[in-house]
C-alpha cells in the first residue's frame, strides 16, 4: 500500500475515532445533565432520620414533662357529691401511743404541698385521677400507724403525708378547724398533729358543719 | 454514606456482549452505575464537580473502545475497570497540568523547539482530520450507505464477510469493491 493511502487511512480511522467520541460524550452529557436535572428536582431532607426521631423523643419528654408538673401542682376543687371510685375499709381509729411521733431514727420525710386553700365552709374533694396520683406520690410512714393521717395547716396551705390519703373523700374546713371524710367517717384536726374520729351522731361540730355545707 | 452501585458480573458480560452488537444507550447504563463512585473519588482527589464529569465520560469512552476491540477480555468488574481508568487520566491530568521548571536553558530550548515541533505536527494533522471529518458529513447528509461502510471497516474493524453481510452484497469481495469506491470518491471530497 503507498504510504499517502496508508496516511490517508489512519487519518480516515482518527476522523471515524474523533466523531465516535464526539458523538458519545454529547450523549453522555446529556445523561449527565439528566442526573444532575433529578436530583435537584429531589428535596433532600434538612435532617438525618435520626434527628428528627431525637426531636421527636425531646418534644415528648418536654410535653411529659409539663403534664407531670401540671398534675402535681394542680388539685381541683372537686364536687363533695361526685361519686369515688375507692375501696376503702373503715377506719379504725388508732390513738397515737405519744405526742412524738417523730422517732429519732425516722428517716426525714419530704412533705408535699398542695395549695388547697381551703375556705370556710368549703369542701374539698379527691377525685379518682388525684387519688391514684397522691397513691403513688405520697410517703407511707408507718411509725404514725394504720390508717392516721398527720397534716400541717398554715395559711391555707395543707400540707399531708400518710399512707392513707387516698381514703379521703373530702376535706371540710369549718370554724377554722378542718375535718376531713374519710369512708364516710370524720376526723377532726386535734394539736394540728393528729386527727381524731369523730362520731358524727354526737359531735356539735361536725353535725354543724355538716347541715351547713349540705353534706349527706 | 455514598450509594454505590456496582454491576454484577452478568450485568458486566451483558453490558459488554450489547456494546459490541452496537447498543451505545447501554453506555448510558454504565455511566449512571459507575458515575457516583468515580466522580468521587475524583472530587476527593482534588478534581472539581464539572472536571470529575468531564473526566468520567472521557473514562467511559475509553472504555467502550476497549470493548469495542474483539480481543479484549474484560478481566475485573465494570465499576473496578472505570476506577482504574479513572486513576489514570486523573494522574495524566495532573501531569500535563504541572508546571516544569528546567534550568539548563539549553535544555530549555531544546525542549521548547521539541514541543513546537510536536504541536505543528500535531496541527497539521488534526487539519487533516477534520477535512476527512467534514467530508464524511457531506457524504451522509448526500445519502447513500458510503459513510457507514467505511466506519464499519475502519472504526468497527468488522471483516468483508460481515460488511457483505450487513448490506446484502453476494460476497465479500462485492463489498471490497464497493469499501474502495467509497474511499477514493472521500479522498476527492478531502482534495477538492
Amino acid at each position: 500500500m503507498p504510504k499517502k493511502m496508508e496516511d490517508f487511512e489512519k487519518d480516515m480511522e482518527a476522523a471515524f475515532q474523533k466523531m465516535k467520541r464526539q458523538e458519545l460524550k454529547a450523549m453522555l452529557q446529556q445523561t449527565e445533565r439528566d442526573i444532575i436535572e433529578n436530583k435537584v428536582g429531589i428535596v433532600k431532607p434538612m435532617f438525618r432520620w435520626w434527628q428528627y426521631v431525637a426531636a421527636a423523643c425531646v418534644v415528648l419528654g418536654i410535653g411529659f414533662g409539663v403534664y407531670k408538673l401540671n398534675l402535681d401542682s394542680h388539685m381541683v376543687l372537686a364536687n363533695p357529691y361526685e361519686p369515688i371510685d375507692i375501696e376503702a375499709k373503715p377506719l379504725e381509729p388508732t390513738p397515737p401511743k405519744n405526742d412524738n411521733l417523730s422517732k429519732p431514727n425516722q428517716a426525714p420525710t419530704a412533705p408535699r404541698s398542695f395549695n388547697f386553700d381551703i375556705k370556710e365552709g368549703q369542701s374539698l374533694g379527691f377525685g379518682n385521677d388525684q387519688k391514684k396520683k397522691l397513691q403513688g406520690d405520697f410517703i407511707k410512714d408507718k411509725s404514725l400507724g394504720e390508717g392516721i393521717i398527720s397534716y400541717k395547716l398554715s395559711k391555707g396551705k395543707l400540707t399531708l403525708k400518710a399512707n392513707q390519703l387516698p381514703k379521703i373523700q373530702s376535706v371540710i374546713s369549718y370554724n377554722d378547724t378542718l375535718y376531713l371524710n374519710i369512708n364516710n367517717q370524720f376526723y377532726k384536726l386535734i394539736d394540728n398533729k393528729y386527727l381524731k374520729r369523730l362520731k358524727s351522731e354526737s359531735d356539735p361540730v361536725v353535725i354543724e358543719a355538716l347541715e351547713k355545707i349540705d353534706f349527706e | 454514606m455514598t450509594n454505590i452501585r456496582s454491576l454484577s458480573s452478568t450485568d458486566d458480560s451483558s453490558i459488554v456482549n450489547r456494546l459490541r452488537r452496537g447498543e451505545d444507550q447501554a453506555l448510558n447504563e454504565v455511566y449512571r452505575k459507575c458515575r457516583d463512585y468515580c466522580i468521587k473519588f475524583l472530587v476527593n482527589n482534588g478534581a472539581d464537580t464539572e472536571k470529575a464529569a468531564d473526566l468520567f465520560q472521557d473514562a467511559i469512552i475509553v472504555f467502550y473502545e476497549k470493548v469495542k476491540n474483539q480481543d479484549f477480555e474484560l478481566r475485573s468488574s465494570v465499576q473496578t475497570y472505570l476506577n482504574s481508568i479513572c486513576r489514570n487520566q486523573w494522574l495524566t491530568h495532573l501531569r500535563d497540568n504541572k508546571e516544569v521548571f528546567v534550568k539548563d536553558p539549553e535544555t530549555f530550548e531544546y525542549v521548547n523547539n521539541l514541543t513546537d515541533w510536536f504541536d505543528e505536527y500535531e496541527d497539521e494533522r488534526q487539519n487533516r482530520i477534520e477535512k476527512i471529518k467534514i467530508a464524511l458529513q457531506q457524504m451522509e447528509s448526500n445519502g447513500g450507505n458510503c459513510k457507514e461502510l467505511l466506519m464499519l471497516f475502519f472504526y468497527e474493524k468488522k471483516k468483508m464477510e460481515e460488511i457483505a453481510a450487513h448490506f446484502g452484497y453476494t460476497n465479500a469481495d462485492n463489498a471490497k469493491a464497493q469499501k474502495y469506491k467509497c474511499q477514493e470518491r472521500l479522498k476527492k471530497m478531502v482534495n477538492a
